[in-house]
């Protein structure tokens, strides 16, 4: 369970940071699980650059997220450059031709693409389209890792009756240098309304040294804020691990 | 291009018309040069040029490769080989239906009365429109029709109801038997060629009576003439489940005839709502060909519009829509991600309040203040400020979609005076139809703005939209205070407000009354010219209520809900929302029962009286439960229609619907994620989970439903319309439990009492009150 926090620290803007390109897979919550990562780099006073083809973007969450550290919100959403695509066209042109005209040519970027997937799985797109999009994606965003920008993709994997469209998330796997499965874990009897209906939140636990990290759900979240255990998870936040 | 006409006379002609359409290729130079010589080389019979068309985002004139396809059967074949060819370039037009860019390029449109002059091969050689899709008066061709259905109830065949089948024709009924196949073809075709219809009517024709009639055919070889052009079959389009909006949609199959149409009702987009002349009107408007109207949702038909505003203009119709969201921070998210504007409503009974609505509110938004995918955040008009999110609208050029809306929301404003003005009649109906049509269409117009398949959408033209709505809405409330009003409710585009004084009340038949009817009304015209000025949206009365009751929410009683609301207006007409009449999974029982206790209500003239009326609707429910009871209920009004959301095996609780679903499963239906299933609830704790709930289909009326459960559905539907009048569901139960019974009904002396004997009965109603002063 450990194994997303290592694709979080792609993040981590430090020149020794080995990963450029991490992937996140699976059945769990994977954007609000990334919206943690953001969050910290954005309270680290450095811009994210979030493409989102899900219109999953919680700007709310996020400023929750941001109070429970202490920081306004204001100001970690300022920090935070946002662009939703609804069409694969439009996420394509997004990252070949957009995103590289945004970013600063010289710095290196945090760049989050949420739900990357998400518009490819359109039934109306011709799979060979699909194929086509996603490898010129895959190779841009090949491109802007090499220029030293740090790239965090969630995806999901394709519902049931679109599985042929597995090569998509296949392409992007061998695009990435990190890439992990995280899925929400079978809901207990107590918790499993809550699992379904508002799915996994964040993990928890041993957050700083990526070790015996559990789940929890968003009741358990706003329990747990309460409780103060929240704040201790995030008080070593400055040591640049989540 | 074939192209079926009418003539005056009501006699059908195949006419044939020479019609070249083309797509368009963008990209550099080198790179269309290379298109050029990809089409040569492929030897297929294309004329490609070089030439100017605009662009709509930039507004700029660009260079382009025009592509000409001579032979019409080749169009799609040479626009899809090429986009794989090539998929880097931009294309433009290539998937406008070919019947739609016949009608663009002749400026013509289905229904339209036109005259031709043809040579002796019936080809076309000129063709002129007598007509246009504006005017508000116009013919329709004479047009014969036929009924074609199964006998009996209403029932989906495709669940495995069998009955004879049905033919109508102008004054007769034939029923046809199956037991001798090659005899019903054979009727059936003479039937067909004998009255030589315009337009087949059917109940499931498309998912199967025609497609089972046309397999009867080929097995006994006796051809069936539902084609007039008898060198082609109908057109077959399977039928496929997709998602949408989080929803998983059911399309089911269609049959497209050629030179007469073919309109399944149960496959017909809202035609229970404006009917065939609502349906011919959006054909008229939107320049889709009838057949695929009636099959598509009015979304598209306002994509069709738009693009042919593009089409007039010049404007290339993009293949895909490429133009992604301008980077924004997170918190202009919070600010411009909106929807409408909601006060939620104070709870409970209200007298004389008026409804206050602006006139197709997006959409005027639209065209007044020209909200266009190309005209917001323009950079030549940066003191043209959409108010709190602050984007930029170009004041230059007009946008393609107020273009688009503009002259439908004057001709809905010209059918709604009509409407006004007209005593009711055949006449003043056809206009309600088609200005319903309007309605749908100028909906789904703002939709499509935020709609990710929309040709012209952008989702900051959406939030614009929304931005100027939630101003407009919070403006109309300052003024309405202003003016010394109480505002009860606001909801995105409407607003509840009541006055002080109460002129209505006691005894409206006075001549002081009447006086003071006429005061309020002309406040309220003062009111609506304020706000029309001040927002520059035309705002109008949509009534006033002698009652209404904002109802509670289901789950917290003390909470109030949006769109939740039962009211009765002066003139007598109930108007209701997010109740169970409303609900299209609410039995016909219940239906017809909660109906029969508003109309009681309706007439009461305030609520003092309304409150007297409690004992009536008591009696009325005890009448319904006692038919429930005693096993007078005709099953069809017990059946409950609810949307599978998955694939029936998916389900993992048996709910009702997914035990009905299962039978049908096991008896060899074939289901699909978003069909619709019928069923009938038998008893809803039985052990044995089949003997929960049977499909409508199987249900032969002889064994019992679940009376206690219908009763149960009963009298939530009581209780929600004595709710604001403080009578709670407990209570309810005890008096309806109370009341039934043959012996007792008799004497039973409920209607007698009075309200004052109903002890605190109407605390809740009184609390209200008291909060909304």
């Amino acid at each position: 369970m450990q194994s997303h926090t290592r694709c979080l620290r792609v993040l981590d803007d430090s020149a020794y940071n080995p990963i450029q390109i991490a992937l996140l897979f699976g059945n769990a919550d994977l954007t609000r699980l990334a919206l943690f990562g953001i969050v910290r780099v954005a309270a680290e006073q450095r811009a994210v650059w979030v493409l989102d083809g899900g219109n999953s973007f919680d700007a709310y969450f996020v400023a929750r997220l941001a109070r429970g550290w202490g920081m306004a919100p204001e100001v970690v959403l300022s920090r935070i450059q946002l662009s939703r695509a609804f069409t694969c066209y439009q996420m394509s042109e997004l990252i070949t031709r957009r995103l590289g005209a945004a970013i600063h040519p010289s710095a290196s970027a945090t760049i989050a693409c949420l739900d990357l997937l998400e518009t490819f799985y359109d039934d109306d797109v011709a799979l060979a389209d699909a194929i086509r999009l996603v490898r010129t994606v895959a190779a841009r965003l090949g491109d802007l890792a090499k220029r030293g920008n740090h790239i965090l993709i969630t995806a999901r994997e394709p519902r049931a009756g679109l599985r042929e469209r597995m090569v998509l998330l296949d392409l992007l796997k061998a695009s990435a240098q990190q890439v992990e499965r995280v899925d929400a874990p079978a809901p207990t009897s107590t918790a499993r309304t809550v699992a379904t209906q508002r799915q996994l939140v964040f993990a928890r636990g041993d957050l700083v040294n990526g070790t015996n990290v559990t789940f929890v759900y968003a009741s358990d979240f706003e329990r747990a804020n309460r409780a103060g255990e929240i704040q201790a998870c995030f008080a070593a936040r400055g040591s640049g691990s989540v | 291009m074939i192209v079926w006409v009418i003539d005056t006379e009501g006699r059908a002609h195949c006419l044939r018309d020479t019609f070249t359409p083309a797509f368009f290729v963008g990209g550099d130079p080198a790179e269309l040069l290379a298109v050029a010589h990809f089409l040569i080389d492929q030897g297929w019979s294309v004329k490609a040029s070089r030439t100017k068309r605009t662009e709509l985002f930039s507004g700029h004139s660009i260079g382009v490769l025009q592509v000409e396809v001579t032979n019409l059967n080749l169009f799609t074949i040479i626009f899809e080989r090429l986009t794989s060819a090539k998929p880097r370039l931009s294309y433009y037009n290539g998937d406008i239906s070919l019947p739609q860019m016949y009608f663009f390029a002749r400026n013509a449109f289905p229904l339209a009365f036109c005259h031709f002059v043809l040579n002796g091969d019936n080809r076309i050689l000129t063709l002129e429109v007598d007509d246009s899709p504006w005017a508000l008066d116009y013919k329709l061709p004479p047009l014969k029709r036929m009924v074609i259905r199964l006998e009996g109830d209403a029932i989906n065949p495709n669940h495995g109801y069998r009955a004879p089948l049905v033919v109508e024709t102008e004054g007769a009924t034939r029923e046809l038997n199956g037991d001798d196949p090659r005899a019903l073809l054979e009727t059936l075709r003479d039937l067909l060629m004998r009255h030589d219809p315009d337009l087949i009517v059917t109940d499931w024709g498309d998912s199967f009576i025609l497609p089972r009639l046309l397999q009867m055919s080929k097995k006994y070889n006796i051809p069936l003439p539902f084609n007039r052009d008898p060198s082609r079959p109908p057109q077959f389009r399977p039928p496929h489940s997709y998602f949408s909006y989080g929803r998983i949609v059911y399309k089911t199959a269609s049959q497209v005839l050629f030179g007469r149409w073919h309109i399944d009702r149960h496959n017909a987009f809202l035609t229970d709502d404006y009917g065939l002349e609502g349906a011919f009107e959006i054909a008229r408007l939107t320049q889709i060909p009838v057949q695929r109207v009636v099959r598509t949702s009015t979304g598209t038909g306002i994509s069709a519009m738009e693009i042919a505003t593009a089409y007039r203009r010049g404007v290339l119709v993009p293949w895909h829509k490429q133009e992604p969201e301008a980077w924004k921070s997170g918190l202009d998210l919070v600010r411009s991600d909106k929807g409408g504007l909601v006060y939620q409503p104070v709870l409970g009974l209200h007298e004389d309040v008026a409804e206050i609505d602006f006139v197709s509110m997006y959409p005027s938004i639209m065209a007044r203040l020209n909200v266009s995918p190309e005209t917001v955040n323009c950079k030549c008009c940066p003191d043209n400020r959409v108010p709190e999110i602050g984007y930029s609208i170009c004041k230059k050029r007009r946008g393609l979609v107020p273009e688009t809306v503009e002259p439908l929301i004057r001709k809905r404003v010209e059918y709604k005076k009509r409407i006004r003005e007209m005593p009711d009649g055949p006449e003043r109906e056809v206009y309600r139809r088609r200005q319903s049509a309007h309605k749908w269409l100028l909906v789904t117009c703002f939709g499509y703005l935020g709609y990710k398949n929309a040709r012209f959408g952008r989702i900051e033209a959406h939030e614009a939209v929304t931005a100027y709505g939630r101003e407009c809405l919070l403006r109309a409330k300052e003024i309405a205070e202003s003016r010394g009003l109480r505002v009860l409710h606001a909801n995105v585009d409407s607003v509840w407000v009541a006055q002080d004084r109460r002129p209505l009340t006691a005894d409206r038949d006075g001549s002081a009354a009447v006086s003071g009817q006429r005061s309020v009304v002309s406040d309220y015209d003062a009111l609506l010219e304020e706000i029309t000025q001040v927002t520059r949206i035309p705002i109008a009365l949509e009534g006033i209520y002698r009652w209404v009751a904002f109802l509670p929410s289901r789950q917290d009683e003390k909470m109030s809900v949006a769109n939740r609301y039962i009211g009765v207006f002066e003139e007598g007409e109930i108007k209701m929302r997010g109740i169970e009449t409303r609900r299209r999974d609410t039995p016909p029982f219940v239906v017809a029962a909660q109906m029969e206790m508003l109309q009681v209500l309706a007439s009461a003239e305030s609520c003092k009286e309304l409150k007297t009326l409690v004992p009536r609707v008591i009696e009325i429910a005890c009448a319904y439960a006692d038919a429930l009871r005693s096993g007078q209920v005709p099953y069809q009004n017990l059946v409950i229609t609810k949307r599978l959301s998955r694939d029936p095996m998916a389900y993992s609780k048996d709910t009702l619907l997914a035990i009905a679903a299962k039978e049908l499963l096991g008896s060899g239906v074939e289901l699909s994620p978003g069909e619709s299933i019928q069923y009938i609830i038998t008893e809803e704790h039985a052990h044995a989970k089949i003997d929960r709930a049977r499909p409508f289909v199987h249900y032969r009326g002889q064994e019992p439903y679940d009376a206690e459960k219908y009763v149960e559905l009963l009298l939530r539907a009581v209780e929600t319309v004595l709710i604001p009048l403080g009578v709670d569901g407990s209570q309810i139960a005890e008096w309806v439990k109370e009341g039934t019974g043959e012996a007792e009904r008799a004497q039973r002396d409920l209607a007698k009492k009075t309200v004052e004997s109903w002890g605190p009965l109407f605390e809740f109603a009184e609390r209200a009150k008291v909060a909304t002063r």
